[in-house]
Parts: C-alpha cells; sequence; structure tokens
C-alpha cells in the first residue's frame, strides 16, 4: 500500500496566461504505516499535493503510482483509490451534509457498496475511533460544537476503511485541549489500525510531538524530507521559508550558545526536559571534582 | 471608567422547534464584568464554546445583551440610535480574511468602510494611505486581493477597520488560519496599531504565546470569567489552565516541567530569553 511520484509537476491552467506552476519535479514515496507529517508556507504547493495522491488532480507532468501502478493508467480504477486514500480537507465541518451524524459517516461506506447494516457497522466503529459518544449520533451535524463536527468528518473518512488518511489541518481554530484529543486519536488510528498518516499542519509544536517523518514544501518543490530532529536542526532555512523550528529548539540552541551542553535536536517539552537536567548534573558533578 | 465596560452581562442563545415555539436556552455568557481602558492591549483565552466569541460580538453591538450592560465610550449597546456610533468606536476582524474582503482592489477595499460612513473622497484616500501604512500594505494597494497570502489579507482586513478609525479593536481568532509568518505579520500589525496608535486591543486567540505581551488576560469557561490578570500571573497556575481546556506556552511549560524537577527557577518564565537567563544563572 504505497503512493509512489515520480517527477510529479503540476500547472494550474497549462496554455493560458493564467498559467502558473505549482508544482515541481517531485519524487515522493509514501510507505506503509508511516505518520508523516507536511509543512509549508500557504501556497508552498501542499494543498495540491495531496489532491494528487488520490486522484483528484491529474500530473501535468510525471507519474503517480499506487502500488506501482500508474493510477492514471487504463483499467485503473480512481474510484476504489478514493476509497483506499481517504482526504480529510481542511474545515472538515463543511463536508457534512445528512440529517443526522450516524447517516452522515454512513455515506462513505453505502457508496462503496456495503450494505445499511454494515455500513451503519462501519460507520458507528469509525465514530467510536474518534471519541464521540453514541447520545450524538442521532443529532443534526450542524449542531455540534467545531471540535465534535472536525470528528464526526473525519469519522466520514475513516467508515470507508481507507489504507491511507491525509488531513489537511485538521485542528485548525480548536482549542488546545480540542487540538490534542484530535491529534491522539489519530495518532491511535496510526498504531492500532496501522493506517498510513499524512498530517499537513501549519503547528511545528504538534507536528515534532506526533510524526516520524517530515516533508517540507517551499515553493512547489520539497525542501527536505527526513525524521524531524534533521528537519527541525535546519530551523535558519525553514524560517527563509516563512516556517520555524518549534520554540523549544530555539531555546536548546540559546542554551548551547551560553555554554550549556544541552542536545541541541531536543523538539518536544520532555526532550528538552530530560536532556537540561542532564546537562546541569553534569555541571554540578564537574564543580564538584 | 474604561473604554469596555460590561457589568453583569449575560446573554442567552434561543433555539426554536418547526412551529416556532421554544425549544431550547442556552446561556452563553453569565455575569462578565469587564472594564477595559483606553489603549490596553486585552486578551481572552477559553476552550470552544466557552463564550468569547459571545462576548466579542457584544461589544460591536452585534449581539444585545440579555441582561446586564456593555457600554462602549460609555454608550450603552442596547440603547436605540447609537449603533453607529458604537460600531465605529469598535471595529471587529474575524478569523477567515475571505469572509471579510469585499473589495477586488486592496485600496478600494480598505475605503470601503469610510465610505459608507459619508467621509468626503479626499479624506477616504488619506485614510486609506494610513491605514494601509499602519499593516505594512501599502505596497499592495493597488492589488487584487484574492492573490494576498492569509496574512496580508487579515492585514487588509484590519486596514478596513482601521480606516473608520475606531478607538478599539477587537479580534477573534485572527490568526487561526494562517501559517507561522502570517501569524507573525498580524500580531506585529496588530501591536503596533496598539503602541504607536493607542488603539486599545481585545484579541480572542487559541494561540498561548500571542498572550504573552498582553496587558490583562482574561480567562473564560462556561460563560463566566474564571481567571484574570497579566500574562505572569495567569501563566503560573499550568495545572488550572488545562483543567479549563487551555494551555501555556510551551517556554512556560518547560520551566514549569523543571522547576517541578526541583531546580531553581522563578514562577511565570514567558519567554524565551527569561528561560536561558534563568537556567544559566542557576548553575
Amino acid at each position: 500500500m504505497s503512493i509512489e511520484l515520480k517527477n510529479v509537476s503540476y500547472l494550474y491552467s497549462p496554455g493560458t496566461a493564467y498559467e502558473m506552476r505549482a508544482l515541481e519535479n517531485i519524487n515522493l514515496t509514501i510507505p506503509e504505516h508511516q505518520f508523516i507529517g507536511m509543512i509549508g508556507h500557504t501556497g508552498s504547493g501542499k494543498s495540491t499535493l495531496i489532491q494528487l495522491f488520490n486522484g483528484l488532480l491529474r500530473p501535468t507532468g510525471g507519474e503517480v503510482c499506487y502500488n506501482g501502478e500508474n493510477i492514471w493508467g487504463d483499467g485503473f480504477s480512481r474510484k476504489d483509490l478514493r476509497s483506499q486514500v481517504g482526504l480529510v480537507f481542511q474545515y472538515p465541518e463543511y463536508q457534512l451534509f445528512e440529517v443526522d451524524v450516524l447517516q452522515d459517516v454512513c455515506f462513505g461506506p453505502k457508496n462503496q457498496g456495503l450494505s445499511p447494516k454494515e455500513a451503519e457497522k462501519q460507520a458507528k466503529r469509525a465514530l467510536e475511533h474518534v471519541g464521540v459518544p453514541e447520545e450524538l449520533f442521532d443529532k443534526s451535524p450542524f449542531e455540534l460544537s467545531g471540535g465534535q463536527k472536525k470528528r464526526v468528518a473525519i469519522a466520514g473518512v475513516l467508515a470507508m476503511d481507507p489504507k491511507i488518511l491525509i488531513l489537511d489541518e485538521p485542528t485548525a481554530g480548536l482549542d488546545p485541549a480540542g487540538r490534542d484529543e484530535i491529534l491522539r486519536q489519530i495518532a491511535s488510528l496510526h498504531e492500532t489500525r496501522g493506517i498510513t498518516i499524512v498530517l499537513v499542519s501549519h503547528s511545528m509544536e504538534d507536528i515534532a510531538r506526533y510524526v516520524q517523518r517530515i516533508v517540507v514544501m517551499n515553493q512547489g518543490q520539497i525542501a527536505f524530507d527526513d525524521i524531524p530532529k534533521r528537519v527541525f536542526s535546519h530551523y535558519r532555512e525553514l524560517e527563509q521559508m516563512g516556517l520555524a523550528a518549534p520554540e523549544i529548539t530555539y531555546v536548546m540552541h540559546d542554551l548551547k550558545s551560553r555554554g550549556l551542553d544541552v542536545d541541541v535536536e531536543a523538539i518536544t517539552v520532555e526532550e528538552a526536559k530530560r536532556s537540561i537536567l542532564r546537562a546541569l548534573k553534569a555541571v554540578r558533578e564537574e564543580v564538584r571534582t | 471608567m474604561g473604554i469596555i465596560r460590561a457589568s453583569k452581562l449575560g446573554f442567552d442563545y434561543y433555539r426554536y422547534d418547526e412551529d416556532g415555539q421554544e425549544q431550547e436556552v442556552t446561556r452563553a455568557i453569565d455575569h462578565v464584568d469587564l472594564d477595559v481602558r483606553e489603549g490596553q492591549f486585552v486578551a481572552i483565552l477559553g476552550h470552544n464554546g466557552s463564550g468569547k466569541s459571545t462576548l466579542a460580538k457584544h461589544i460591536n453591538a452585534l449581539l444585545m445583551p440579555t441582561e446586564g450592560t456593555l457600554w462602549v465610550d460609555n454608550m450603552d449597546t442596547a440603547a436605540e440610535g447609537e449603533l453607529w456610533r458604537i460600531r465605529q468606536k469598535a471595529g471587529m476582524v474575524f478569523q477567515n480574511p475571505d469572509n471579510q474582503i469585499i473589495g477586488t482592489v486592496v485600496e478600494e477595499d480598505v475605503g470601503f468602510g469610510p465610505e459608507n460612513m459619508g467621509v468626503p473622497t479626499e479624506d477616504i484616500w488619506r485614510r486609506v494611505d494610513e491605514s494601509l501604512a499602519a499593516v505594512g500594505m501599502v505596497a499592495y494597494r493597488d492589488h487584487s486581493p484574492n492573490k494576498l497570502s492569509g496574512g496580508q489579507k487579515q492585514r487588509v482586513a484590519i486596514a478596513g477597520v482601521m480606516a473608520m478609525r475606531p478607538r478599539c479593536i477587537v479580534l477573534d481568532e485572527p490568526t487561526a488560519m494562517l501559517d507561522p509568518n502570517g501569524r507573525h505579520e498580524v500580531l506585529r500589525a496588530v501591536r503596533e496599531l496598539n503602541q504607536k496608535e493607542n488603539v486599545t486591543v481585545i484579541l480572542i486567540t487559541h494561540y498561548m504565546e500571542e498572550v504573552v505581551f498582553a496587558d490583562h488576560v482574561y480567562v473564560m469557561d462556561q460563560g463566566h470569567i474564571v481567571l484574570e490578570g497579566i500574562p505572569r500571573e495567569i501563566f503560573t497556575r499550568v495545572e488550572e489552565l488545562k483543567d479549563y481546556g487551555l494551555d501555556v506556552p510551551q517556554v512556560t511549560l518547560l520551566a514549569y516541567e523543571l522547576k517541578k524537577a526541583g531546580l531553581s527557577i522563578p514562577e511565570g518564565i514567558l519567554t524565551r530569553k527569561e528561560l536561558v537567563d534563568a537556567l544559566c544563572r542557576s548553575n
């Protein structure tokens, strides 16, 4: 279950006066079971890129392959592809439309040809997995709070049992507790169901805490593609691209430049705490001897 | 006397069934007292549904109190006839810049407010110039707004409010949809308006880092103001804030964790520099 992009480029309105290059020469593999973070400033090509993953956009150059097969080749079913590669757009609450929560989540699996009973089973499982309690099942999705709406929309995609789940800024506009909860549930989907996750986010702190690999988009190209520590060590370049490292990374660099021997690659509060305590302990022992 | 004052403010949302019968009443804000002095930078925190936006909408009379009173520059928002003067005094910027930009060219968009108020043409242009300068968007005055980045759009929206010469500006999660760069741009613009033009700022946000520079912070929960004070006081209450579904800035959290682990660090660390200084002093 892998997606592979080979020399992919994408032009908006090719051949017209409004032609605009959104992606250029992208080579990227999304293997099974990975939790990937994608960052990039507004207009860097992230949204175009994720729409290529499930064939919503057709590349103007290069190939997009799913399990080695070109998704734009003859006889390839893009309908099947879309139920295996699920996409949750930014502001997922705009994707809601049914009369009640359960019906809304049933829509996807029903469309896949499951019987109403099967579809409902899938829907209930998905809702449970994202933490939507049963008493909300017969409420109108439009009566829910922002965080609940987002959860229902994610469940709607999840109910189709995708192998790969792509989420575009799923936590924008949520309060800290709601944000943490949704991210934890996404992480648990990755752990318990083995679903590959691609998380697009503007929050470096969230990315640092959850993902295994970061893809950085800049001006339609991949600027970095590496594990979080190594990507955030390029914080100066990231700033040039309108991004940043987590605040913690800056603290560690400042401490190091003031002579404290800390790990500058720490990117979470927990890692920083351990490293600082260790460094201070070493200093004290040195003073003693 | 503060420019924005509320006394025992309460607001109920009513829900009606298909026959127009009252079905449900939700108390969105309850017994809120507020006193914002002219020129202050005030932040309001609270989880989704805590009543922040409902409170904000009272400040420029988009909502009228069910109970209690709110005064903008000594005008009661519920009083007939003051509506336009109130809205001119207290401007509002919302989360999604795309929903508040109406002009096809940046300068026209910014001029829309004063034009509507009947300001003479030459005056409008002067205000457009000044407002665009205040948010650093002069270079884009003849651009189309839909080609701008999120941060730029939001700054145009702020300039549009500024052109009406408000004395207070209420921003309801203005950075929620922006990338880190856009967030910095908008925040810098807002802080400058506050410091240079002495505009009173009321900022609603979920980003704790944006609150560090505020003069005063209110924390809301279930329609009530549950905590208030300067950021340094508020952010020492890490556990309490977590109970309210909130957070503290990462630097503050790290300082708090290190203190818990036995290091001697002063309370209420808010910035990177404070933390680094404290750590380098402690060894």
